[in-house]
């Protein structure tokens, strides 16, 4: 059990560089496309036409799952040094993880219907 | 020839419950140091101010103090690289006892978690373990640590969770994990590698900026960082 | 006497916050892109998202995504073995590389021409 939450803990700092990374390449493509490819990219039917891509598609789960598991990680690893109560940080990671998932099955759900 | 004004933090638990700030004006050769200038306030001004020092070489650790909000040594810590008016305090994080002393208890503490010491069941040779010196040369950094607690104090990690192992705790584990007469690496790497160990080390880098050895520490945490990831995740079968 | 606020210190605020904000600014996100699937409501929030307020909040959000991005790939050449020494001068990079990109970037959000 102990080897377990410490193999958690490597591969959540290691997580965090290579969603780090990934983030990076997908915030470039993602301003690129928003904000400069034209006007017009942020209109129903780009988004829309977007959204039936399946490239498109890929990349935006990915990115959103990049981003989700980044963020709330990023969270999570920062919560101990504001809570000090075992029990609360046992209880906040919990919500904290029920938000991720939530956000994640939110978002697909969005970009897939 | 000049006049400094040492500001210090004061604080003598049986006579008030708060700290209180007290002005002393010191002449002070600019040969001299800052831990002079403590020694000339207690033997000619005031004998009950508190201060540790034993050495007054840069070797011992015991006179580590913040000074103008900075740690640092005093007896390492020349007047004539100081303002006139220098503010000592004793080092944050710690519980102060008297003054400028500190409680280090919990600093040593988290020492003793990292197993600070050589593990090694081989029959010693008639000699010391000899070692060759390109391996000397991975520790040599480490090894001069002197265990005077500035970095730790000084680590906004360590400040919001004292349960951190902290910077210098963290970097003994380093000296004695990449020594390569140690047969206990990878037990001691299992000790850093919690929440409280290794992860809380976020890159601030205020360790290296205070460390009067000049250590490069944060260096040597993220090379224990990269040593984890190896031997945790991309090394297992 | 507050702590001394070194180079890696204000690094390390400075990520900690843009990274919290960011997260915050992925449910605002969200919840306009929730409203994708109906042609009217999607075209009116974009009419109402056409002011000042929100070019400036856009703007804002720019800065935060380049401070975090850049330190963040400050801190991963750090992790991958960059020396110590050279982690102040990247982080002046950073500032000054992030600055230029940051211009040109809010450039067109703000509403001016290429
Ligand atoms: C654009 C590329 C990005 C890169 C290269 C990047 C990199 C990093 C790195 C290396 C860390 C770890 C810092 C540490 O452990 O000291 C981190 C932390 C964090 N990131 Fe990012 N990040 C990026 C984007 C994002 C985005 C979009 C969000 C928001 C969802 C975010 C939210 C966070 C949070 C909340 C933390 C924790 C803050 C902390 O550790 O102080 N990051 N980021
Ligand atoms: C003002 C700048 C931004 C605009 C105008 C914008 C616009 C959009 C649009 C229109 C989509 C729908 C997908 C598509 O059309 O391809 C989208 C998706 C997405 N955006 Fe942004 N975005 C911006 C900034 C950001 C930032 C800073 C982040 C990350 C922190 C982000 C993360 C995402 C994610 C994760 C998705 C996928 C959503 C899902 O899976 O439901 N966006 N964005
Ligand atoms: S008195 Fe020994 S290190 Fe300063």
């Amino acid at each position: 059990m102990k080897r377990i939450i410490e193999i958690k803990r490597v591969i959540e700092w290691f997580f965090q560089r290579i969603t780090g990374v990934v983030l990076l390449i997908g915030l470039i493509v993602h301003f690129q496309t928003m904000h400069y490819s034209g006007a017009g990219q942020i209109s129903y039917e780009a988004v829309f036409a977007r959204l039936s891509n399946p490239y498109w598609i890929v990349f935006n789960i990915v990115f959103l799952l990049s981003v989700t598991y980044h963020g709330f990680n990023g969270l999570l690893g920062i919560m101990p040094e504001y809570v000090h109560s075992h029990k609360m940080q046992k209880v906040l990671e919990g919500v904290l993880i029920v938000v991720a998932v939530t956000v994640v099955s939110l978002g697909v759900y969005i970009l897939t219907v | 020839m000049k006049t400094c004004t040492f500001n210090i933090k004061r604080f003598d638990p049986e006579k008030a419950s708060t700290p209180r700030w007290a002005k002393f004006s010191v002449e002070m050769e600019q040969t001299e140091r800052l831990l002079d200038g403590l020694i000339k306030i207690k033997d000619n001004m005031d004998g009950t101010l508190t201060f540790r020092r034993s050495c007054a070489h840069g070797i011992c650790g015991s006179c580590a103090v913040k000074i103008n909000g900075k740690n640092g040594l005093a007896c390492q810590t020349l007047i004539k690289d100081m303002p006139d008016t220098i503010t000592l305090e004793p080092l944050e994080a710690y519980p102060v006892i008297k003054d400028l002393v500190v409680d280090m208890s919990p600093f040593f503490e988290k020492n003793d978690k990292v197993m600070p010491y050589l593990v090694n069941d081989e029959t010693p040779p008639d000699r010391e373990r000899l070692q060759s010196p390109e391996d000397q040369h991975k520790i040599l950094q480490s090894i001069t640590c002197i265990m005077c607690g500035s970095c730790t104090s000084s680590c906004p990690g360590y400040w919001a969770n004292k349960d951190y192992l902290g910077p210098s705790a963290l970097l003994k584990a380093y000296r004695f994990i990449f020594d390569t007469r140690d047969n206990a690496s990878g037990e001691r790497l299992e000790k850093i590698i919690h929440n409280n160990g290794l992860w809380r080390c976020r890159s601030i880098y205020n360790c290296v900026e205070v460390c009067p050895k000049e250590i490069d520490i944060t260096g040597h945490l993220s090379k224990l960082k990269r040593l984890a990831v190896k031997k945790k995740l991309l090394e297992r079968k | 006497m507050k702590y001394k606020w070194h180079t890696g210190s204000i690094a390390w605020i400075i990520h900690r916050v843009s990274g919290i904000l960011l997260l915050l600014y992925i449910f605002l996100h969200l919840y306009v892109l929730s409203n994708l699937k109906d042609p009217q409501k999607f075209e009116s929030i974009m009419k109402a998202m056409d002011n000042p307020f929100v070019k400036i909040g856009e703007a804002g959000l720019l800065f935060l995504v380049i401070a975090h991005s850049l330190n963040g790939i400050r801190l991963t050449l750090l992790d991958i073995g960059t020396p110590t020494k050279y982690q102040k001068l990247l982080f002046r990079a950073a500032a000054i590389i992030g600055g230029i990109i940051f211009l040109i970037g809010a450039w067109p959000i703000m509403g001016g021409g290429y």
